[in-house]
């Protein structure tokens, strides 16, 4: 639920609430200022009624004289009592009966020497009318504003909250290249613009921290490449004295660190990547690529016997040729690797697809986990089992579909270029 | 060929030092970029070695340097820093290669003779081993002065053995050379030991002499008999 549909529920609720607890104050209220209002024209109306009364021939029980109903009850004594109270009375229509509210003045009072008890009515249709007809007004009334007060609140958040929006906007493509750094929106509403605030000093935190995350990172790289200079180089020293006896024990250990400086490079790689660098992006023709890096890969190839069938289209995209570079390497090293003699590769470029096939063992890790780091296909001795995460990270980076099939004996490997085409 | 290495690593200088005087290189080191900066200002080397982290400054402004002052030295970037930026910043500033560390030295030899080669306009086009004489420019072989045809592979291969002479090459150097970062793609013995195979009985279809020997479980060697 949104905040504004949240806010909104609760004012209208609380809106509901007043208005009803509103209106029946208001009736009681009403109701009490008219029955007091009616109770003094009765008061005045039994004055006048005295004299009338006093010049009649016969007094029956029951007179209507004007729109008063006046009963008559013979009593002892007079008495200074008197009552007001609601009532309700039979009241003859032209065809029918039907009870209707009173207001009943009850007094005694001597009339032509003879005591009475008397209960003057005057009938509340009037003044009920009245209350019905003002209570309704209000009601209305209010339920207009609260709704005109309401659609108000609503466009005035919609415009209010805009430079909020905008933030999140900023937060959601925020990346650690310059040109995706927060820049505080242009707003005086002084909560959002604390919110900016605390966001720059966030992410110029986050910069800090990055930029020396990374310069960490390059410095490892950096003081474990020496050493690794130095091992393989002082080795490559030993190998030349041809002692008999030592040369296996160089020979693993050159190949030992040969593999580990290897390692070093693709893990920096991979962070490099993630770490979203290399974001210039030039139109890169996807086919000239693909025939370059198969020439340079012809040896290989025909030492290995294997295959290359490449029906390549004509295809421009949008991207870093640093990272289109790498990941050619790694999808054509990844289908010769994982083949084996006299097998065979195609590759399949089209607009929008990159299709490529390679004949190999059945995978060994489940197919879902084919891309994640040092996962290992099969021959796990020579891959460093990161081909692949990269292969997907730059995917990830360009928003490309990346997934794998393995059907009739071939792997296939399916990249959805189509959000990148020039 | 005089040989200034600016590596602030003193082992990795001395092997890389002991590795190219074998074939009568004279190879100065300087360890800091005082020294460095001081040493390649004053005298005339025919190659430089520079990393680019040196104590006491940036080993691109020793390059810069030497290019201001146009040096006819040939430069070559050696760094741990294998990133992009250096090598792309290293190339544009006119240092001639560039090399990430870890490297292998027959690797760095090739280098810089290569290197020294292309700077030699007048000098020997060719390089010779006995009755083998390689031209570096025209990518051509001879045997006794008869043409040799060799496939690309085979040449690059010939030509980094007669570059490394008498060295100890293991495959992984060699696959490395050959096919650069893709070294890793297939066993290096099966497709250095096919490659090899087919250079050596070319070699002696046309007439040279057996100078390839394998090195049990390490590589091979290219010697004199």
């Amino acid at each position: 639920m949104k905040l504004l549909q949240q806010t909104s529920f609760y004012f209208l609720g609380i809106s509901f609430l007043i208005l009803v607890g509103g209106v029946v104050a208001m009736f009681f209220v009403l109701s009490y200022m008219l029955d007091q209002e009616l109770d003094e024209s009765l008061k005045h109306t039994r004055e006048v009624l005295n004299r009338e009364l006093a010049g009649r021939d016969s007094l029956p029980p029951v007179l209507e004289i004007m729109d008063e109903k006046i009963l008559l009850h013979p009593v002892g004594a007079l008495s200074e009592e008197e009552v007001f109270k609601d009532t309700t009375l039979w009241i003859e229509e032209e065809e029918s009966k039907e009870l209707e509210p009173f207001r009943q003045y009850i007094y005694t009072e001597r009339i032509q020497g003879k005591n009475y008890r008397i209960a003057l009515n005057h009938s509340k249709f009037e003044t009920e009318q009245l209350l019905g007809t003002i209570l309704g007004l209000v009601v209305g009334y209010t339920a207009f504003f609260l709704l005109v007060i309401n659609v108000f609140n609503r466009y005035l958040s919609r415009r209010i909250w805009s430079p909020f929006f905008d933030t999140i906007a900023q937060m959601r493509r925020f990346s650690f290249s310059p040109s995706h750094a927060f820049v505080p929106g242009n707003t005086k509403i002084e909560e959002f613009q604390i919110l900016d605030q605390s966001l720059v000093q966030m992410t110029e935190k986050l910069m800090k921290d990055y930029q020396s995350l990374k310069q960490f990172s390059e410095n490892a790289s950096h003081e474990m490449q020496t050493p690794l200079a130095i091992i393989r180089s002082q080795v490559e020293l030993l190998l030349q004295q041809q002692h008999a006896y030592g040369m296996e024990h160089l020979r693993n250990i050159q190949q030992a660190a040969l593999k580990l400086s290897k390692l070093n490079s693709s893990l920096l790689m991979l962070t490099r990547i993630e770490n979203r660098q290399y974001t210039e992006v030039e139109p890169i023709r996807l086919d000239q690529l693909f025939l370059q890096k198969i020439q340079a890969l012809e040896g290989l190839l025909s030492t290995k016997s294997i295959e290359m069938n490449p029906h390549l289209a004509p295809v421009t995209i949008r991207a870093n040729p640093i990272m289109i570079d790498i990941l050619i390497s790694n999808l054509l090293s990844n289908a010769i690797k994982h083949n084996f003699e006299g097998g065979h590769i195609a590759i399949h470029l089209t607009a929008g697809e990159l299709r490529m096939e390679n004949t190999g063992a059945v995978l060994s890790v489940s197919p879902e986990k084919l891309f994640e780091r040092f996962s290992k296909g099969n021959e796990a001795g020579r891959s460093l089992g990161l081909g692949l995460a990269i292969v997907k990270e730059i995917c990830k980076r360009y928003a490309w579909e990346v997934s794998y099939q393995y059907a009739n004996g071939l792997h296939v490997l399916l990249v959805d270029l189509s959000s990148s085409l020039e | 060929m005089k040989i200034l290495i600016i590596e602030d690593e003193p082992t990795l200088a001395q092997s890389i030092r002991q590795y190219l005087e074998v074939e009568g290189n004279l190879c100065e080191l300087a360890a800091s970029y005082e020294e460095g900066s001081m040493k390649a200002g004053v005298y005339e080397y025919d190659c430089i070695l520079v990393d680019i982290t040196l104590p006491g400054g940036n080993g691109l402004d020793i390059v810069r340097s030497l290019k201001k002052q146009q040096s006819s030295a040939g430069i070559i970037i050696i760094s741990a820093k294998n990133s992009l930026e250096d090598k792309i910043m290293g190339l544009e500033i006119g240092s001639d290669d560039y090399l990430p560390k870890p490297f292998h030295l027959s690797e760095l030899n090739a280098r810089i003779k290569a290197l020294v080669r292309r700077k030699e306009y007048n000098g020997n086009k060719h390089i010779d081993f006995h009755e083998i004489r390689v031209f570096p420019d025209e990518r051509r072989v001879r045997v006794n002065g008869r043409p040799l045809l060799l496939t690309r592979t085979e040449y690059d291969l010939l030509l980094y053995f007669i570059v490394n002479r008498n060295r100890v090459l293991s495959k992984e150097s060699i696959a490395e050379h050959l096919v650069g970062d893709h070294a890793d793609l297939m066993d290096s013995f099966d497709f250095i030991y096919s490659h090899v195979k087919n250079l050596r009985r070319k070699l002696s279809q046309g007439g040279a002499a057996n100078y390839l020997k394998a090195v049990y479980g390490i590589g091979y060697q290219f010697t004199d008999l």
